[in-house]
């Protein structure tokens, strides 16, 4: 782009722009510096009425008793979290993986028709089942149950099939003729050859997978309860005092730490996530 | 796509004469897809059928050996709802309005932002990055914050309402429930439209810019005619998710209401917040009435559909599809 001598009206143009952008940009982040800067008071002085903006002395205590306090269970429920989401997310990988490889690689008379279903299948709602599902899920004893999360893990998701067939379609045609060549059949050169080059798309696909099991609310309140309460079910009612009146600061500390981890990777693969969402939102 | 459509046909020809395929060589795909495709079955298709046979039943979810086929009675039923201004219709209606709202704001939201952001300025990733973050949040803790914003006693929106007006004391949360429920969902949908967006508007290629530059066009008309209808698809792609997504709003609104939620998915929300899924779920897992429920379900998914076909049907007047000869 060529260089434009800065007169006064571009100058004031150019001002104008920052401006429009930075104050929506405050707007957009200021509920979650609100969120942080909460979390660090005494609950006394997030009730203040006029409003206390900053918390005379922080109370990184707030943290601690979040962390801390058996009555929260917060570390086991983070636990929780944790593992139902990697039960769902390691299946759910290797399963669109494989799937994205046979639609980008593969011939076999159907094969259009398939993709046809794939894509049709984004399109169904999916609140559409839940009724027979429920029906179905307790019938075979998955109320209350990891195993589910596992099933629907191992049954891929058409949005990362699809990343991983278009990763996998950019893959030269040679590599298909040596390994056949050495002799080895597809399973040898998906698992072999191709997965092991596929690890970009495979930590973006896991993160999107991990981050739908651990911000997700509903599907664990409507299944799971008890010993196997996850952080997300935890948070959604406030953390009490002896007397059960909520305490929200301590709150907001809890979401803190559990939204942290999603923004931090986020901010660290940045340049992955935003070409898997313009990936499937725009090819999709 | 062409492209595409010739390598299937080849493969089809191919297939027929069974020239340089082996039967083995071929199942491998069926192999290699079967885990989805089985779990497509068991997890869509099979629920799918189970549904509709459901709504034609008086099925409780109890009375599995008693349950009766009673025709179209429940959906007569809602239908009727409909007609005579029952609670189906009011939640369906909410429901509605809530799309109507939401997803034009967000669309014109994003696209706005999305321009902005590619103008030529610095640390356009960076500020695309703070507009994405409030949907990576999960939604347990956007509700919270935005419970935490909204409050009577001790909102930030209030504290500054009181600045400009004094005594400003709004309930938003148990007056004005679906005005908060449409900023959340604003909030919280809009940075993934603006990467969607950013991405339609940088991929523009830069001939045609020259080319409309050269003949001395303005920036309104580089938008107007070289941009805009470049984005067209991404717009239509946006109406879509959106229509799905609001017309199926459950859980915001659940977690919203102020109540708590320790009643789980039984919570009712403020009627203002009466969305159709809610109707549903009360209807089906706290009436029990499982058969009903899925009438309200097929009925939703229904409405849905026409509006998607209408969409797309719509589309051939506005959207503009780009014939990219490199494109496979």
């Amino acid at each position: 782009m060529n260089k434009k001598p800065l007169n006064p009206g571009r100058v004031f143009e150019r001002f104008s722009l920052y401006a429009v952008i930075i104050a929506l940009t405050v707007l957009f982040i200021l509920p979650i510096i609100w969120m942080l800067i909460s979390s660090v008071k005494a609950e006394t002085d997030f009730m203040r009425w006029p409003i206390l903006w900053f918390a005379p002395v922080p109370k990184w205590s707030n943290y601690v008793q979040v962390l801390t306090n058996p009555k929260y269970g917060f570390i086991k429920g983070m636990l929780n979290s944790t593992m139902l989401a990697l039960i769902f997310s390691i299946p759910n990988v290797i399963s669109s993986a494989i799937a994205g490889y046979a639609f980008a690689r593969m011939k076999a008379p159907g094969r259009n028709g398939f993709f046809i279903i794939l894509m049709a299948m984004m399109m169904i709602p999916a609140s559409v089942t839940v009724i027979p599902q429920f029906v179905l899920y307790s019938r075979l004893g998955l109320i209350n149950n990891y195993l589910l999360w596992f099933l629907w893990g191992l049954a891929g998701s058409p949005f990362q099939i699809l990343l991983f067939r278009q990763f996998f379609a950019s893959f030269p045609k040679e590599l298909e003729d040596a390994a056949s060549i050495d002799g080895a059949g597809p399973l040898r050169t998906f698992f072999q050859i191709f997965l092991p080059n596929a690890q970009p798309v495979m930590a973006v696909t896991f993160l999107f997978a991990f981050s739908w099991v651990w911000g997700d609310w509903f599907h664990q309140a409507f299944y799971l309860s008890g010993e196997k309460a996850t952080l997300a079910m935890k948070l959604a009612t406030a953390f009490t005092d002896p007397k059960g009146n909520p305490i929200i600061t301590l709150t907001l500390a809890g979401l803190v730490i559990y939204a942290l981890p999603l923004i931090t990777v986020y901010f660290l693969m940045q340049k992955q996530l935003v070409q898997g969402i313009v990936t499937t939102g725009l090819k999709g | 796509m062409s492209a595409d459509t010739q390598t299937i046909l080849q493969t089809k020809r191919k297939f027929l004469g069974l020239s340089g395929y082996g039967w083995l060589r071929v199942s491998w795909f069926y192999v290699f897809i079967a885990p989805w495709f089985l779990g497509f079955l068991a997890f869509t298709v099979i629920p799918m059928a189970v549904g509709v046979l459901m709504s034609f039943t008086n099925f409780t979810g109890t009375n599995f050996d008693t349950y009766k086929f009673i025709g179209l009675a429940n959906y007569s039923e809602a239908f009727g709802e409909f007609f005579t201004d029952g609670l189906a219709w009011y939640a369906l209606s909410r429901t509605f309005l809530f799309a109507i709202i939401t997803i034009p704001i967000n669309i014109v939201l994003s696209l706005l932002i999305a321009i902005l952001l590619t103008r030529n300025i610095r640390g356009k990733g960076f500020f695309r990055t703070l507009f994405y973050i409030p949907s990576i949040i999960p939604v347990v803790a956007s509700v919270w914050i935005w419970k935490a914003l909204m409050d009577n006693n001790y909102g930030v929106v209030n504290a500054v309402l009181n600045e400009i007006v004094p005594n400003t004391y709004i309930r938003w949360l148990t007056e004005y429930p679906f005005h908060v429920l449409v900023m959340w969902s604003v909030w919280a949908g809009v940075g993934g439209a603006v990467i969607i967006f950013m991405a339609g508007i940088q991929g523009v290629p830069a001939e045609l810019e020259d080319a409309a530059r050269i003949d001395g066009a303005n920036n309104f008309q580089m938008f107007r005619n070289i941009t805009a209808p470049l984005l067209t698809p991404v717009i239509f792609y946006q109406f879509i998710v959106g229509i799905i997504g609001s017309l199926q709003i459950l859980t915001q609104p659940l977690l919203l209401a102020p109540r708590a939620v320790q009643a789980g998915i039984a919570t009712l929300p403020p009627r203002e917040n009466y969305m159709f899924m809610i109707h549903i779920y009360q209807e089906s897992f706290v009436r029990q009435r499982y058969g009903y429920g899925s009438s309200l379900l097929w009925i939703l998914f229904f409405f849905i559909l026409i509006l998607t076909i209408v969409m797309t049907y719509t589309s051939k007047y506005w959207v503009y599809y780009e014939v990219n000869p490199e494109d496979k």
